[in-house]
Formats: structure tokens, sequence, C-alpha cells
């Protein structure tokens, strides 16, 4: 491609590049006077700017609630999912909890590290907490950190 | 949740600050809007100055244009996003090079006998040259510029040696002329535009 081609772009920054820079140095006053002076109405154009910047930060959270919403919703589908790996008995998944967070206990919140009492969990606190453990592929007893 | 990893790009916070703060210099990024409008009145999706401003805050709230405050202002960044949005063709025609309207197809394939063949050049950019549907965009609209100045001699050959690179000083010394007739040029050329954008 000879470099004829790229000229065309190349001119075409320069001239951007020339505009902003004029349009960086001059005083605001000159350039309501230019706006209004081309047919455009400073106050109701700055109301509309204002508007717009309001606008796109409601569109940004907006889809940033709705992603992580689907997170959430996703996260708790994959918890749910786990149920089906867990041992029947309640006697198993006992002897598997214990067996988790001592193996895996430098990896578990203190409220797994602590946990003393596993025999008194209810059947739905010990199916949650498995699930947890699951999601996050720790739900073998042989899984850990390598140590 | 933000694992922003450019620990040099404003925060959230600092972007909505900034937003806040902007004030009068709204009216700046009208100007610039409607300069870029014209500019790219073909290829560009947007119409208005505060949809092509609401589309440069929305990306750069979403880092999608991050901007650096050591490197530059809030307003300097602004502008540099709306000039990117404005110009950006694969955003609004998609990779499909069939999308991009008729004239500027002519340039899209290269040989091949058939689609299989034939090959995309949106897909094959190489560094930082432009595409020919680029260079396109860039020959209408600098042409488009230039037409409207050929009544006036001394900006439309200030506008062309901007066009070649040159900075003020070296315009003025080749056109002998001040600085301040080459500055009062560039600001005539700026007017027309905004002026044609409606």
């Amino acid at each position: 491609m000879s470099d004829q081609s790229n000229d065309a772009a190349k001119r075409l920054g320069f001239m951007l590049d020339a505009l902003q820079e004029s349009l960086l140095e001059t005083s605001l006053e000159d350039l309501v006077k230019e706006l209004r002076a081309a047919g455009v109405d400073p106050l109701k154009t700055m109301s509309l700017m204002e508007f717009a910047g309001e606008k796109a930060i409601a569109e940004h959270y907006q889809r940033l609630r709705e992603r992580l919403t689907a997170e959430r919703t996703e996260s708790v589908k994959r918890i749910g999912r786990a149920a089906d790996r867990l041992p029947q008995s309640r006697d198993e998944r006992i002897d598997l909890l214990q067996a988790i967070c001592k193996k895996n206990s430098l990896q578990l919140t203190a409220q797994f590290r602590d946990l003393k009492d596993i025999e008194k969990l209810s059947d739905d606190e010990l199916s949650n907490m498995l699930q947890q453990l699951a999601v996050l592929g720790l739900l073998s007893p042989d899984s850990g950190n390598g140590g | 949740m933000f694992e922003d990893q450019d620990s040099d790009c404003a925060s959230d916070a600092e972007v909505r600050s900034a937003i806040s703060s902007l004030g009068n210099e709204r009216v700046r990024l009208v100007a610039w809007a409607r300069v870029l409008l014209f500019t790219y009145r073909d290829f560009c999706e947007y119409r208005e100055a505060q949809d092509l401003y609401m589309e440069a805050v929305l990306r750069t709230l979403q880092r999608d244009r991050r901007w650096k405050p050591q490197n530059c202002t809030f307003v300097e960044h602004l502008m540099g996003a709306m000039r990117s949005i404005a110009n950006h063709l694969p955003e609004k025609y998609g990779k499909d090079a069939r999308n991009i309207p008729i004239r500027a197809t002519d340039l899209v394939y290269s040989s091949g006998e058939d689609d299989e063949q034939r090959v995309n050049p949106l897909e094959n950019v190489a560094g930082t040259a432009p595409t020919p549907e680029e260079e396109l965009v860039a020959k209408q609209a600098t042409e488009r510029i230039e037409f409207l100045f050929e009544d006036d001699a001394e900006a439309s050959l200030v506008l062309m040696l901007f066009g070649e690179g040159k900075k003020e000083p070296e315009i003025a010394f080749e056109l002998g002329l001040t600085r301040s007739q080459v500055h009062a040029a560039i600001e005539r050329v700026r007017y027309k535009l905004s002026k044609a954008a409606h």
C-alpha cells in the first residue's frame, strides 16, 4: 500500500489535533459567543449535558446492579446444584465436614475453622456448609492445597 | 468487584467527582462535539452533542476509556474519548465488513472469487495503520472540511498546513502571518465547523 493511502487519516488527525488545541485555549466566554452565533442556546445545551452526565452514571450503575444480580443468581444455582454431590446420610455428611475442616483449616474462614459442635448443626446448616465447600472445590476430603 | 490492575487509572469516585465538577467546561465539550459531529457526520451514529458526551462518560465509568489524571485533565480525556467514539467504525458496523455502507465496500474485500476466500480487513488490522474504511472516512471528512473554506484562502492554507503536521509557528513563518493570524484562522475553521454541524 502506498504512503498516499495513509495520508487522509493522518491529515485529518493533525487537523483535529489543531482544532482540539485551539478549543482548549479559547475562553469559555468566547465559546459561548461562538455557540450562540451558531444558533445554539448555551443554557439549554448545558442542561442537556448535565442531564446526559447523570443519565450515564445511572446507566452505569444499573448495568452493574444487573451484572451483580446475575452473578449472585448463578452463584446460588451453583450452590444448589452441589446438593447432588453430597452423601445421603447425616452421619456421612458430618464425617465429611469434619474431614474437610481438618484437611483445609488454613483455607477456611473462622466460621469453619472454629467449628466445634458439628454434631449440633441442623440438617440444613450441614447441607448448606457442604454445598458451599463443594462450590469452592473442597468437597472431597482429599482436596486441599497440596500440602 | 472492580479488579482494576491499572493503579494510575482514576477510581469510580474520582470519575464521578470529576463529572460533577465539570460545570461550565461542558461548553467546551459541546463545542468539540459539534466539530466531531460535522467531521464524522456520515459515519457517526450520534447526532447530538449530549449523546456523544454521554457515551464518553459511560465508557469512562466502565473503564472502556480509562482516565489517568496524571496524564491529562478530565476535559482533555473526554475530548479524546468523544473523538475516538465518533470515529470508531467497527463499533458501529460490527465485525462483518458487509455491514459497512456501500461506498466503503468497494475497498473492503481483497482478491478472492468467493466469500470464503475474501479477507475482511476489519479482522486484519495490523498495528496502528488505518483500515481502508477508516481511510475512506478520513478522506471524505477532510474533503468536507476543506470544502467549507473554499472562499477563505487564508483559513484553507492554514488548515492544509496543520494537516501536514506543522505547528503554529511554522505555519506563521511559511505563510508570512503572525501567530495571532494563524490562531484566528483556526478559530474561524472551528467556528464554521460548529455552525455547520446542524
